[in-house]
């Protein structure tokens, strides 16, 4: 494998990030697609409003292009992009008044999972349902590092450098975060 | 059954996941904390199972139709070329107009330089001469050809390959 090969297939936004930079409009296309379930997914997950998290992520990746220049091509383009869109949620969180539970049953309708397929039976659909409603309660905090960790797969250093924290940290705010969601899922799964 | 109090929950996680054996130890010989870690794996495997959702149809449509709205946003480099470019420019002429013996001295390296690079010109006049009448432009256009070639492939590897990898 040659040198620009191997550069390929361990940076492979590069080539699109250094086209974009230079105005190909592709290029970027090609970079928004790539990532945008991902930003799209930690938005709605964060804002529980799928209007909001489609706004939101649209700004990200708005802000992405005009700051295109200031991004370090060696570091993973989609790590960047959902630190954008995780500090532009924050900032909406923050200014927003209403409690995140309000949307609990937009939330219930609009996220999906892998076993949510014909085959599923009624019961298990409902543990998902109850398991996305318990997690929506949770905070912002919790919810992205479940939704970075179990939901999106990322390592525990992916997640550190989307937060912006040490990778030691992440498996202890993991811990609570689980912990705080097997709390929430008790009494829905005993009534007692 | 284990006799030691159980440790706090966070500790007894941590210590599983990083393999301490005082934990383990604990969690074979206490029902309590391993009906706990069982809940959590079992958590654990629901929370894998969800996904993220779909972006709406138009996503990329609307933030490309925004990127549009806004100017190509110019490299960092080329404003702080410009800028340097102003500072010399304004430190020049700060000099030639503060200084009344400067613009003189600077008038006499001006003709000075001119005169030196006419012989300049004169004697690389002189060697195209010489190649032309000793045939050797065959070479020399060779030799270019490579030196391009050479810079080119070495622009190539600096810069872009195709820029599809990602969109696939």
């Amino acid at each position: 494998m040659s040198v620009a090969e191997d550069a390929t297939t361990s940076h492979p936004w590069k080539p699109d990030v250094l086209a974009a930079r230079k105005g190909d409009p592709k290029a970027f296309a090609a970079l928004v697609r790539a990532v945008q379930r991902p930003v799209y997914g930690l938005c709605l997950r964060l804002l529980a409003n799928e209007a909001e998290a489609s706004e939101v992520a649209q700004e990200a990746f708005l802000r992405a292009y005009q700051n295109l220049h200031k991004y370090d091509v060696e570091r993973p383009f989609d790590l960047w992009v959902l630190a954008i869109a995780r500090n532009l949620c924050l900032d909406l969180l923050r200014r927003r008044t209403r409690a995140p539970s309000e949307n609990l049953e937009e939330m219930k309708d609009t996220l999906p999972s892998h076993a949510a397929t014909a085959e599923e039976t009624a019961i298990a659909r409902q543990e998902h349902l109850s398991l996305e409603a318990a997690m929506a309660t949770l905070s912002a905090d919790d919810r992205e590092v479940l939704a970075l960790y179990y939901v999106q797969k990322r390592t525990t250093k992916e997640i550190a450098q989307v937060l912006g924290v040490a990778p030691g940290t992440i498996m202890a705010r993991l811990f609570r975060a689980r912990e705080k969601l097997r709390q929430k899922m008790q009494p829905q799964e005993n009534p007692s | 059954m284990s006799t030691d109090p159980c440790p706090d929950l966070e500790r007894l996680f941590l210590g599983l996941s990083e393999g301490d054996p005082e934990m383990a130890r604990h969690l074979e010989g206490c029902a309590a904390c391993a009906a706990l870690v069982e809940e959590h794996r079992q958590l654990e495997k629901d929370l894998l199972r969800l996904a993220d959702p779909l972006p709406p149809p138009d996503f990329v449509q609307k933030v490309m139709a925004r990127v549009e709205r806004v100017p190509t946003p110019v490299r960092r480099e080329v404003w702080s070329g410009v800028a340097i470019l102003a500072a010399a420019f304004a430190g020049i002429a700060w000099i030639v107009f503060t200084d009344p013996g400067t613009a003189s001295s600077l008038g006499a390296w001006f003709a000075t330089a001119l005169v030196s690079w006419r012989e300049v010109l004169f004697a690389a006049g002189q060697g195209i001469a010489a190649v032309w009448s000793t045939a050797a432009l065959p070479l020399v256009s060779v030799a270019s050809m490579m030196f391009l070639v050479v810079l080119f492939g070495l622009r190539r590897l600096a810069v872009v390959q195709s820029p599809s990898r990602v969109s696939a």
